[in-house]
Parts: structure tokens; C-alpha cells; sequence
């Protein structure tokens, strides 16, 4: 599915991915600020969630291309049976400086198995979320090797029930292993403890213990590169997507003044703090205190 | 606590909880029916079965004629080795070995991992008759060809499961098995070519040796913590064998732990399938954060050709959900969805518990289980239990909630009616004739004691009596079994064309309709159908045969005393054993390309050009795919079974031959003739076997 001018605006996109009950729609919920995303134990079954921001509305794409407004409280009468996607406006922070898809995890029986290939050539940057207890399985494996690899240069693997594992050994084993087989696949890899981040609400403690500020400051560079590297599109033809290198937090700090950087400050309200970004906990531990 | 003191000694962490509950005598088995993690009570009634049976024949061994007696050994000798094996399978992280070690009442005993870890199949054996001291291990290393074989012979989980890229695996499981066996070569030195094809065997049973050979092992963490001798010969090791006593069992168990499907590390999930092959009972575990998912599905349906009564569906970790009580009747509700949507096994039982909640209760450390277990599990006690089992022991409650006495019910009921019902069954069987042999016995003995004119065969006569009867009923049988296959045969070549003409014709249909950019798709369900059909049919077919050929038998026997003994009216009639039951067509659930919907087809059609060459590469295609399947049917299961049905034609007459030549030989001393009984039985044993080719 292309995604039409009417439904996407110019900023970068970022796709949540990976199996069902990852943890995708909690990650979501976290970056928007707002329960939007429909959150569940079993698979969820809804098509992709496109977030994008605007005064609150919500719509459905059918599969033949139409739109009708949909209620935004009843976003499952949509199915994926009928909907090619469903999108919904908001006021979030985060979302002036990305647009965001939620989509349908994968591994499930009862879903078609390509429903983000359509989708997958516009996504700028992918968050694959994978469970630390059962994490990085053959099945996603498999599946994000056939990504390409400049989306795979720009994309983040968040580990997320990271608050399921017990103790800071076993967490910092978890993390090395799925660093080692994941190697070069990734731009980076980040651990998160969603459940309690979500629990926690405004406590921006909670956030940098959880993970979940590093994550997002990740994010925001990537975004921040990617702007700019749109920029540079714009200005030099030849420009191709670089692959990022770790070292890159400027962007975020210097965020240009001008363009679509103007819009750069990725923080959703509840991770909007003075000054106190410099402070990250390091991306390994994610430690619960 | 732990109540095991034979397995508590092994485990250091435990040693002070456990020194009080160790008996004075180190080496007594611990008395039964003192645990209150018994999980396999339903065994109970099995047991005692078993053990009427027992007593039934020591009651008929005690003082008998040797033929007779020795006949009881071997019959007991059946009864001890009795031992239903449940495998446990699922994919990595499920929460597998922690459930075995519950199960077994000795956390850590196998080592368990947040990262993958089981590398190897490990069979417990759980006996209750076995004393501590006489606790041991092997652990078998993979040859040079099973490691070959692993691959070519493995399973094919992937293309089941519809997983991305499955096409390619084969090549990345063989680059993956190269790189262990280079990195085994490293690490093991000039040592490895010699260690492979062995065995190492211990008289102990300790963790620290187990973590040797059945884990991973880290390559990736330096830390003092773990030994390095972790995992040191988990790439090699093929097997392990650990013989555990288990005195509160009614029964001797094996329980088998495997590693996790759909691990990166691919050749894990080889290995588990290859011992899938031999599974009757399996518990496939699941993890409750993400209950069913597509590679879950290619799971049961690789094993769903085993009768799937005999497949038990445990959802793990029921405590790492945020809301277990709303939840779980959710969970259960999807996978009940997807089962009947997938054409699964819908009948299997679904029980839902958490071996970390077992393992807190068997280790008596409830006060550690961490804030959202231990939430969770409250949450839980309230919506289960009912009221009047406030005031329990709360580990009992515990173990209770933990769903592991649930999951030993639902074992025990399938072996009960399973294996242990056919034990029992053919044990009777045997106990009956042999009652009518001792009968006969009995009377000759009179006879001959009253001075009436015993008319007893010469023994070399009997041997030619046996020989003659041998031959001529195993021919009978084997031209019966070789019609039987003759028609399998052809029947199996009639569903074959059958599937390929209908599937052909859709296919040419399809190809005038839409022309050849839309792919097409043939569902093979048909022809699995014929397929188990045709093999159903043989089944029936062997199984009469057989059936004919043991009554055949025992009526000539029950004649042999009649006319040879001169027994007359008062000859016993002896009995036919019961058959042996077929295997299940495991064979059937293999993929075929037909099966695989996603990229592997698509680009086989993409390849082709022109209607002609797309008909006739198919028609080809679905002869190398279902060849070998056909052949494993064939080889695996229809040979298999008329192989068991011979031996057991053979194994009856050699047994009444030894009885029936021993009562011949009254006039000779005991032990001579429990010499020659013995001797006459191994004969026609090793004849048998010469025979059925094992
Ligand atoms: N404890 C804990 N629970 C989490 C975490 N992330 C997600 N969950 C839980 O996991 C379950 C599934 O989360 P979802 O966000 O719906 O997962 P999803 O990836 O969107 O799933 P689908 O939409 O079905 O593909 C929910 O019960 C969440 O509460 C985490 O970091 N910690
Ligand atoms: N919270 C929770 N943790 C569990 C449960 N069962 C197992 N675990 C933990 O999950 C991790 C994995 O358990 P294992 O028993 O090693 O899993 P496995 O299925 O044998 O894994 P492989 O052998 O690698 O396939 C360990 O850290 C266990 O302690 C459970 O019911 N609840
Ligand atoms: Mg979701
Ligand atoms: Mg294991």
C-alpha cells in the first residue's frame, strides 16, 4: 500500500515492528503520551495505526483505497479484513517531528504474512521491539533479513519486558547475547521495561531507569540524521542515505533552526525535561533501581 | 524444601536446608508419600496394577515347574522395565527444563537460562526402586555420519511454520553445523576425533558434570561464576541419559527435556525434531506472553499425527502476566480460535501454571519471587482457589496454583490409558496362558506320579514340532503382510496420480482462467488423506494377518497338548497375545511444497514459463516432494509394524516352546531342564530375530 499525500505528511517515519505482544502498541502508548494504541495480552489483529500530528480525528483506508472516519474508541471495528490501515491524529509532541506506524506483529497464524512489505520501502526508521525473555528468535530473524540494509542502518532493536528478567547479571546477559547475534543488523540495541515506564506515568526517574529516555534520545537522533539527510536530498541529488555511526548525539543538541529540523525536538510531554538529557543512563544497563 | 534427599546432596545450595530430612542411611530410598510435590499420584492405580500382576506371577513362579518359572522372570522383568517416556518440547525460552526439573522436584538439576540453552535431548529416568548410590549418567557423543545425518534426516520446522526464508535454512543450518564442529575442534584439541561415536559414562549424577554436557555455555561472558567447563562438550553431545531415583513414583517415568525450537541457533531445533520421531506423549510448552504463535503452530502440526490425545498444550509463565485472571481465559480462548481455524488437534488438553511458581514452592523461597510474580500470584489463589482450601500449607498451595499437579494428572491419565493399559493388557494375556500351562503341567505330573502312561514327545520332536509350526505360519503371515504391502503399494501410486491429475487439472484451469501471473495454489490436504488412507488400510490388513497367524498358534499348541501330550479333552487353551499397535504416520505432517504459500512457491512459479513446462515441472515436483515421505511411510511405519507383528508371532511360540519342552522334560533334574527351557527359548529368540532382521 502507498501511502497516500493525504494520509502522510513529509516528516520521517517510524514503523513499530516486530512479533505479536512485543510490546509495540505499549511502546506506542509511551511515545504519544496517550492510550491510543488498543494494548492486549493475546494478538491484537488490527491493521497498521498510522499516528501523525493534527487535531484528534481518526479514519480507516479501505482496501479499495476509500476512507471514512472511524471512532476512534472502537478502532477493532476496523479489521484487517476490511481496513488497509487505520489512521489517527493526535497532538502528541512526538509527533511533530515523525510521523509513526504501529503495526500488525508478525508471527501470527491468523494474519497475513506481508502485510508491512507495501509499506515497508516508505518507513525511515524501523523500531523492531523484542520481548527479553524470549528474545530475537529465528522467525524475526529471518524476517529482518530481508529488509534492506540502509533501513537496517537507521533502525533500533528495543528489548523490551525488561523488567521480566530479574537480575542486573542476567539482564546484561540477555543484552550481550542479542547484541552478538544481531551484529551489524541493527544500528543500535536498547532494552526497555515498557509495562512499568507506561505505570509510572510523568516520573522522569522511572523513565531513565526503564530505558525509556535512552530510547527516545536514540530516536531522536536517528530522526534528527534523517531530517537532515532529507535536507541534503533536496540540496544534492546524489545524496544517498548514509549509514549513521554511534557517535552522533550533535544532531540532536544542534538541531538546525531552519526546514523540517525546526520540529526536531523529539519528546513526548511526559520525557520533556530541563537540562537534564545529559544525564542518560547507559544503554546497556537499564536497571531497575 | 526439598524433599529428595538423593537429589538435595548433589545440589549444593541446598545442602543445609536439607541435612535434617536425610535419613540414617544414606543409601535407603526415602519412604514413599512423603512429599507434597507428588504430581503423579494418577499413576497410583496403574501401579497397582502392575503390582497385582507382579504378585499374580511370583504367586504362579513360587515353586512352578523351571519352564514355567523362568517364563514369570521374564514377564516380571517386562513389568520393571515399564517405563512411558513424555517428552517436553516448544520453542527456546518456553520454560521447558524448569518444568522438568519441577516435575522432578530438583530445581537445577538441569541447567535452565534466560539465553538458550538446552543443546542436548536429555532423558531422565525416574525409578523408584533405585537406591542414591546407584544414580548414574551417559552422555553419548554424536558420530561424524549422525552429525551428517542430523540435517538430511532433520526437520523442517521452518517451512511448517511458513517462517521467512525457510527455503534457505537447510544451507544455514549446514553452515552453522560446520562452524560448531570447528569451534568443537578448537576447543576440545586433538581429543575431539576420538570422543565422537562415544559414550561417557559416570556412577554419579551431579549438576556441575551435567552443565558439561547438555548446555550452551557462554561465549560472549567472562565471569567467574561459571565454570569453564560449562557447555565444554554440549556441541558434540548427542544424548544424555540420566538414571534418577524417585522413590515417591508409582511408576519408573522418563521424562524428556529438548531444545527449543526456533533459536537462531537452528541446529537445535534439528535436533529436537530428529527425537520427535520416537515421541508418543508430548507436552509442548508454551510461553503466555505470546501464546501460538505461527512457529508454535508448525510445532503441533509436525506432531499432530500422533494421535493427538497424546498431545498436552502447557501455557508457562503465566505469573509474567500483568493480569493472569482476565487474561488467561483470553489466551485460552486464541488458542482454541486458531487450533480449530488450523484443522489442529482441538482436543488436546490446555492447562496453564508457571514452573517459576513451582519452583519458588519446591524450594521453599516464596518470599523471593519478586514483586509482579508474587502479585500476580495472589490474584490468581483468589480466582482458583475455592474457599475451602484456605488454610492449606501455603507451598502446597502454591504448587497447587503452579498448574505442575495439573500437568501430572493429565500425564498420568495418557499413560494410564496409553502404554500402561497395553502392558497390562498383554501381561494378562501371558499371566492366563501361563496359568493354563502350569494346569497342564499339573496334570501330567499326576499322570505320570499315578502311573498312568504319560505319552511325552521326545524333545527333538517337539523342536520339529515348533520348527515345522514356525515356518509354516510365519510363510502364511509374511505372504498375508507382502499382499498387504503389494496393495499399499499400489494404493499409495493410486493417490499419488489421483492428487496429480485433479491438481494438474486446477492447475490448467487456472492457467486458461488467469493466465500465469496470478499464482496459483493447490491445497494438499487431499493427498495426505489418501496417503493415511492407504496406510490405515495396510494397518488393518497386517493386523488381521497377525491376529490369524497368533489364534493359528495358540490353537496348535492347545493341539499339541491335546495330541502329543495326550492330554485330550483336559489340554489347556492357550491364548494369543495381543497385537502390537502401529505407530502413528509422523511421516504425514513433513512439508511439501505444495503447503508452503509464501516465497518458496512464488518464485518457483515465477521461474517457470509456458503452460507445458509449468504442468510437467509440477507434476515432477510433487513426485520429489512426496517420494520421500512415501518412502519414510513405507520404511518407518508399514515395515515397521509387520515387523512387530512378526516378531511378536515369534516371540509367542519361542516362549510356549520353552514351556512346552521343559513340561516334556519331566524325567530330567530341575536345573537341567531350566537350562535347556532357557536354552530352547533363546534359540527361537535369536532366530526370531535373524528373522525380523533387529
Ligand atoms: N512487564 C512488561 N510487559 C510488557 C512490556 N511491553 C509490553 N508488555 C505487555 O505485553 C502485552 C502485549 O503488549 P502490546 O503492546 O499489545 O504488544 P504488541 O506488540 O502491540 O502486540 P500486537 O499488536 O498483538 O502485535 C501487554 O500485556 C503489555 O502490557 C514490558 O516492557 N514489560
Ligand atoms: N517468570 C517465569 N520465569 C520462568 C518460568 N519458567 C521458566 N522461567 C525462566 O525462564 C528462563 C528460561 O527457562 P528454561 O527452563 O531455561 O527454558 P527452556 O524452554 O528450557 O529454554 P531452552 O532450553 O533454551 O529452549 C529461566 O530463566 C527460567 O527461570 C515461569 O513460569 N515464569
Ligand atoms: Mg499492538
Ligand atoms: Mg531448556
Amino acid at each position: 500500500m502507498t501511502l497516500t499525500n493525504k494520509s502522510r505528511s513529509r516528516k520521517p517515519l517510524v514503523a513499530l515492528m516486530g512479533e505479536f505482544s512485543a510490546g509495540k502498541s505499549t511502546l506506542a502508548n509511551l511515545l504519544l503520551g496517550e492510550a491510543l494504541s488498543p494494548i492486549q495480552a493475546t494478538a491484537t489483529q488490527v491493521p497498521p495505526i498510522l499516528y501523525r500530528h493534527g487535531e484528534a480525528a481518526a479514519f480507516r483506508t479501505r482496501l479499495d483505497g476509500t476512507q471514512e472516519p472511524l471512532d476512534p474508541g472502537d478502532l477493532r471495528s476496523a479489521t484487517p479484513g476490511t481496513t488497509k490501515m487505520i489512521t489517527i491524529q493526535a497532538e502528541a509532541d512526538f509527533l511533530r517531528a515523525c510521523d509513526l506506524v504501529d503495526m500488525p506483529g508478525t508471527s501470527d497464524p491468523n494474519m497475513p504474512a506481508d502485510t508491512w512489505d507495501s509499506l515497508l520501502p516508505e518507513v525511515d526508521c524501523v523500531l523492531w521491539c523484542t520481548p527479553a525473555t524470549q528474545a530475537w528468535r529465528q522467525s524475526e530473524a529471518a524476517l529482518w533479513e530481508r529488509v534492506a540494509q540502509p533501513l537496517r542502518d537507521r533502525s533500533l532493536l528495543v528489548v523490551t519486558r525488561m523488567d521480566k528478567i530479574l537480575t542486573e547479571r542476567d539482564r546484561l546477559r540477555v543484552l550481550r547475547r542479542v547484541q552478538q547475534s544481531v551484529d551489524g543488523l541493527f544500528l543500535d540495541v536498547l532494552p526497555a521495561m515498557l509495562l512499568p515506564a507506561l505505570k509510572a506515568a510523568d516520573d522522569p526517574q522511572v523513565l531513565e531507569e526503564t530505558g525509556v529516555s535512552a530510547l527516545i534520545d536514540r530516536l531522536a537522533e536517528v530522526i534528527d540524521a534523517d531530517a537532515a539527510a532529507r535536507q541534503q536530498t533536496v540540496r544534492l541529488v546524489e545524496a544517498a542515505a548514509q549509514p549513521l555511526t554511534r557517535t552522533e548525539p550533535s544532531l540532536v543538541q544542534d538541531a538546525p533552526e531552519s526546514g523540517a529540523g525546526q520540529e526536531m525536538r523529539v519528546m513526548p510531554r511526559r520525557v520533556v525535561m530541563d537540562g537534564a538529557r545529559t544525564q542518560r543512563p547507559r544503554h546497556e544497563a537499564g536497571g531497575r533501581a | 524444601m526439598m524433599r529428595d534427599p538423593t537429589l538435595a546432596r548433589q545440589d549444593k545450595r541446598h545442602d543445609d536446608m536439607t541435612q535434617a530430612a536425610q535419613p540414617l542411611d544414606p543409601d535407603a530410598p526415602a519412604e514413599p508419600g512423603a512429599s507434597i510435590f507428588d504430581m503423579f499420584a494418577g499413576l497410583d492405580d496403574l501401579a497397582a496394577r502392575i503390582d497385582d500382576l507382579d504378585d499374580d506371577l511370583a504367586g504362579i513362579g513360587d515353586g512352578a515347574h523351571p519352564a514355567i518359572a523362568a517364563a514369570v522372570l521374564d514377564l516380571r522383568q517386562d513389568l520393571r522395565a515399564f517405563e512411558p517416556t513424555v517428552t517436553m518440547i516448544g520453542q527456546v525460552k518456553a520454560g521447558k527444563t524448569t518444568l522438568v526439573n519441577a516435575m522432578v522436584g530438583s530445581p537445577g538439576l538441569l541447567p535452565a537460562d534466560v539465553n538458550p540453552w538446552t543443546s542436548v535431548v536429555t532423558a531422565l529416568h525416574l525409578q523408584p526402586d533405585l537406591r542414591p548410590s546407584e544414580q548414574r549418567s551417559a552422555f553419548r557423543f554424536f558420530s561424524n555420519e549422525e552429525w551428517d545425518r542430523l540435517i538430511t534426516r532433520g526437520g523442517r520446522v521452518g517451512e511448517l511454520a511458513n517462517r521467512a526464508g525457510a527455503e534457505d535454512e537447510l544451507a544455514k543450518v549446514r553452515a552453522q553445523l560446520d562452524e560448531m564442529r570447528a569451534k568443537s575442534r578448537r576447543r576440545l584439541g586433538r581429543k575431539f576425533e576420538m570422543l565422537l561415536g562415544q559414550t561417557h559414562e559416570y556412577d554419579m549424577m551431579t549438576e556441575a558434570l551435567i552443565e558439561r554436557y547438555v548446555c550452551m555455555g557462554d561465549d560472549f561472558w567472562e565471569d567467574d561464576a561459571n565454570g569453564v567447563d560449562q557447555g565444554r562438550y554440549a556441541d558434540i553431545t548427542r544424548s544424555a541419559d540420566l538414571w534418577i531415583g524417585k522413590p515417591d513414583l508409582p511408576v519408573n517415568l522418563c521424562i524428556q527435556d529438548t531444545p527449543g525450537v526456533n533459536d537462531t541457533f537452528m541446529i537445535r531445533e534439528q535436533i529436537t525434531i530428529n527425537a520427535l520421531r520416537g515421541a508418543k506423549l508430548c507436552v509442548m510448552v508454551l510461553s503466555a506472553q505470546q501464546a501460538l504463535s505461527s512457529v508454535d503452530m508448525g510445532l503441533i502440526r509436525l506432531v499432530s499425527n500422533v494421535r493427538s490425545r497424546d498431545l498436552v498444550i502447557f501455557v508457562n509463565r503465566i505469573d509474567e502476566l500483568a493480569d493472569p485472571v482476565r487474561e488467561v481465559p483470553q489466551i485460552e480462548a486464541s488458542i482454541r480460535a486458531t487450533l480449530r481455524k488450523f484443522d489442529a488437534p482441538t482436543e488436546a488438553e490446555i492447562l496453564f501454571g508457571s514452573g517459576y511458581w513451582a519452583q519458588h514452592a519446591i524450594e521453599d523461597t516464596l518470599h523471593d519471587l519478586g514483586e509482579d510474580s508474587a502479585e500476580a500470584l495472589l490474584d490468581w489463589a483468589e480466582a482458583q482457589l475455592p474457599d475451602s482450601r484456605e488454610g492449606l500449607d501455603p507451598l502446597e498451595t502454591v504448587w497447587h496454583l503452579s498448574g505442575l499437579p495439573a500437568l501430572g494428572d493429565a500425564i498420568a491419565q495418557r499413560i494410564a490409558h496409553g502404554a500402561g493399559a497395553r502392558l497390562v493388557e498383554r501381561t494378562c494375556a501371558a499371566r492366563d496362558n501361563l496359568l493354563r500351562s502350569q494346569e497342564a503341567g499339573a496334570g501330567l505330573a499326576i499322570d505320570i506320579k499315578a502311573g498312568v502312561p504319560a505319552k511325552l514327545p521326545a524333545p527333538q520332536d517337539l523342536a520339529a514340532w515348533f520348527r515345522e509350526a514356525e515356518t509354516r505360519l510365519a510363510a502364511d503371515l509374511d505372504a498375508r503382510i507382502a499382499a498387504g504391502h503389494a496393495a499399499f503399494l499400489s494404493r499409495v501410486d493410486r493417490a499419488h496420480r489421483t492428487f496429480l491429475d485433479r491438481a494438474t487439472a486446477a492447475l490448467v484451469q487456472h492457467l486458461d482462467a488467469w493466465g500465469q501471473d496470478d499464482i496459483w495454489t493447490y491445497d494438499p490436504t487431499g493427498l495426505r488423506m489418501l496417503l493415511r488412507s492407504a496406510y490405515q488400510v495396510f494397518v488393518r490388513a497386517t493386523a488381521e494377518a497377525g491376529e490369524a497367524a497368533l489364534h493359528a498358534a495358540a490353537q496348535e499348541i492347545s493341539g499339541l497338548y491335546r495330541d502329543q501330550f495326550g492330554m485330550g479333552g483336559r489340554a489347556p487353551a492357550i491364548l494369543p497375545p495381543p497385537l502390537p499397535s502401529a505407530d502413528p504416520p509422523i511421516a504425514l505432517g513433513q512439508t511439501i511444497a505444495l503447503d508452503l504459500r509464501g516465497t518458496w512457491w512464488t518464485r518457483f512459479w515465477r521461474k517457470r514459463r509456458g503452460h507445458q513446462a509449468l504442468c510437467d515441472d509440477f507434476a515432477r515436483l510433487i513426485h520429489e516432494e512426496t517420494a520421500p515421505i512415501v518412502e519414510t511411510l513405507r520404511r518407518d511405519n508399514a515395515e515397521a509394524f509387520a515387523a512387530a507383528v512378526r516378531a511378536e508371532l515369534f516371540g509367542f511360540l519361542a516362549t510356549q516352546r520353552g514351556i512346552v519342552t521343559g513340561l516334556a522334560d519331566e524325567s530330567t533334574p530341575p536345573r537341567r531342564t531350566e537350562r535347556l527351557a532357557s536354552e530352547a527359548r533363546r534359540d527361537s529368540l535369536t532366530e526370531a530375530q535373524a528373522r525380523t532382521g533387529t
